[in-house]
């Protein structure tokens, strides 16, 4: 189980406003040892529209967010780099947003093509604001044409930064999908978040879990095996909106989903 | 040559992607005759989930025509085995970021069954897409395939959990689920032999640019800003 993970549950696991999501960069900033943690949504809904372009300050003073039209940002980025590439446009020349807007999978900086002269003139202004010369995105696709980028960046040397990853890769891919989660729910875009439904499965596996059972008794009560158990496990997870089992057990007592116990 | 191809990268191989989807024809349409099966004008194979952005692992031959691929999409979005097989997967739509599906399993008719290439594409089409999802952060593959798929699986020692199965027409079908773990990844390298040798190819790829080639030296690595900084 991840530390940061289950760090994030117990003390962050329901920002309330924009500003606490200051809270929630730093965290992650700190438990991974990067330089920048940010958040950018490029569309939260096809028919999601911002009546008023706004910035403000994160609690904790790291950074800032800001909003406009259909986009949405947070990022302990300097004030200063993230107006610039918001007033810039940047985002339709940032290979980074190119090629994350079409794929779902994580990309490394390194991997991009930077050759271009506007390209490298970004990298030059990021890298002279103080982003680092490492990043690494991972992109959030949901309905309706959601799309979001969770971004980290450090200064360190190639070999330092393919560790890192490594071994947080699987930590960073439920973050970004967690920090997605919490600016739908704050910017309450949908009204009334709808109700999670989940099958009578993923039910039973949360139940049992919750009772304090381990997975593989639980499975063995279950009659399905270990892996099994593990994917029923985490979809019930993601439908929930949670950052891991014990924070999903949580919600699920707190939404009336877990009876009985 | 294994290519690991974004869907939106597909037009810079044309011939690849011509061959694949008249391959995906000649095995779902012609050989299996699947009812929910069309083709387009041209006798083309694709469905609606081309069009949600998948990731295809291809194998290609020298002349860049295919040889077997698949298609990979992640469970957040519309999948196959959510839209119509939850019955097989206990009655849950699984949906998460670890989970990935796999569909439109398909080796060239091309080629002849007992052909030493057509016995390592399965293991190398697996074989690079266990690769990705190590470096994407995912734990779990899930497909929908014919019961008969199972001897592959096995063969190429990946051989899923069988989360449900039933008896169609066509024949019995399963929902089977892959733990990825290196370890199978690596014996299915071994299994893949000469098609896994020659690497993996990533399109948009760094092996397309200049920065970040692998093949720097310890003594040439720099970081992508100090070697910009040296060029301007």
């Amino acid at each position: 189980m991840s530390d940061l993970l289950q760090g994030i549950f117990e003390t962050l696991p329901d920002p309330r406003s924009i500003e606490d999501l200051g809270r929630l960069i730093n965290f992650v900033r700190d438990g991974l040892e990067v330089e920048h943690v940010s958040y950018l949504a490029l569309s939260l809904g096809s028919s999601v529209r911002f009546a008023s372009s706004q910035v403000g300050a994160l609690s904790d003073s790291v950074g800032g967010w800001w909003r406009s039209e259909s986009s949405l940002g947070a990022s302990s980025y300097s004030y200063d780099w993230s107006l610039r590439y918001v007033e810039q446009g940047f985002q339709r020349i940032d290979p980074v947003v190119d090629t994350a807007i079409r794929s779902f999978v994580p990309i490394n900086w390194k991997n991009l093509d930077w050759r271009e002269r506007k390209q490298r003139q970004l990298l030059r202004e990021a890298v002279d604001f103080g982003v680092g010369n490492q990043g690494y995105t991972v992109p959030i696709h949901g309905p309706d044409g959601q799309f979001a980028i969770f971004v980290i960046n450090a200064t360190c040397s190639d070999e330092r930064w393919e560790n890192l990853i490594k071994e947080h890769r699987h930590v960073l891919v439920i973050a970004a999908n967690f920090f997605h989660q919490k600016v739908l729910d704050i910017t309450n875009v949908f009204g009334e978040t709808p109700n999670v439904k989940l099958s009578p499965r993923e039910v039973d596996v949360l139940t049992a879990l919750a009772l304090g059972k381990n997975r593989s008794q639980a499975a063995y009560d279950l009659k399905i095996s270990e892996n099994t158990l593990r994917v029923y496990v985490d979809s019930a997870r993601h439908k929930l909106g949670a950052i891991n089992i014990p924070h999903a057990i949580a919600l699920g007592i707190r939404k009336g989903i877990i009876n009985g116990i | 040559m294994i290519r690991i191809v974004h869907a939106s990268d597909l037009y810079r191989r044309p011939l690849l992607a011509a061959s694949m989807f008249k391959d995906r024809a000649a095995q779902f349409h012609d050989r299996l005759r699947w009812d929910a099966i069309k083709l387009d004008d041209l006798g083309l194979e694709y469905d609606q989930y081309d069009e949600f952005d998948p990731i295809y692992v291809i194998v290609e031959d020298e002349d860049g025509a295919h040889c077997g691929s698949g298609r990979i999409m992640p469970t957040t979005g519309q999948t196959m085995i959510q839209d119509h097989f939850s019955h097989l997967t206990g009655g849950v739509n699984l949906s998460s970021p670890l989970i990935w599906e796999v569909t439109r399993l398909c080796v060239s008719p091309r080629l002849a069954g007992t052909s030493p290439v057509a016995r390592r594409v399965p293991a190398a089409l697996f074989y690079a897409g266990y690769d990705l999802a190590l470096q994407s952060g995912v734990e779990f593959f899930v497909a929908v395939y014919f019961a008969h798929m199972n001897r592959v699986w096995k063969a190429i020692g990946a051989a899923p959990e069988v989360l449900g199965s039933e008896d169609t027409p066509d024949g019995e079908i399963c929902a089977g689920l892959w733990e990825i773990t290196e370890d199978v990844r690596d014996r299915l390298a071994w299994r893949a032999g000469a098609l896994a040798e020659k690497g993996l190819s990533y399109m948009p790829s760094a092996e397309r640019f200049d920065l970040g080639a692998p093949k720097a030296t310890e003594a040439t690595r720099f970081s992508v800003a100090s070697e910009l900084a040296r060029a301007m």
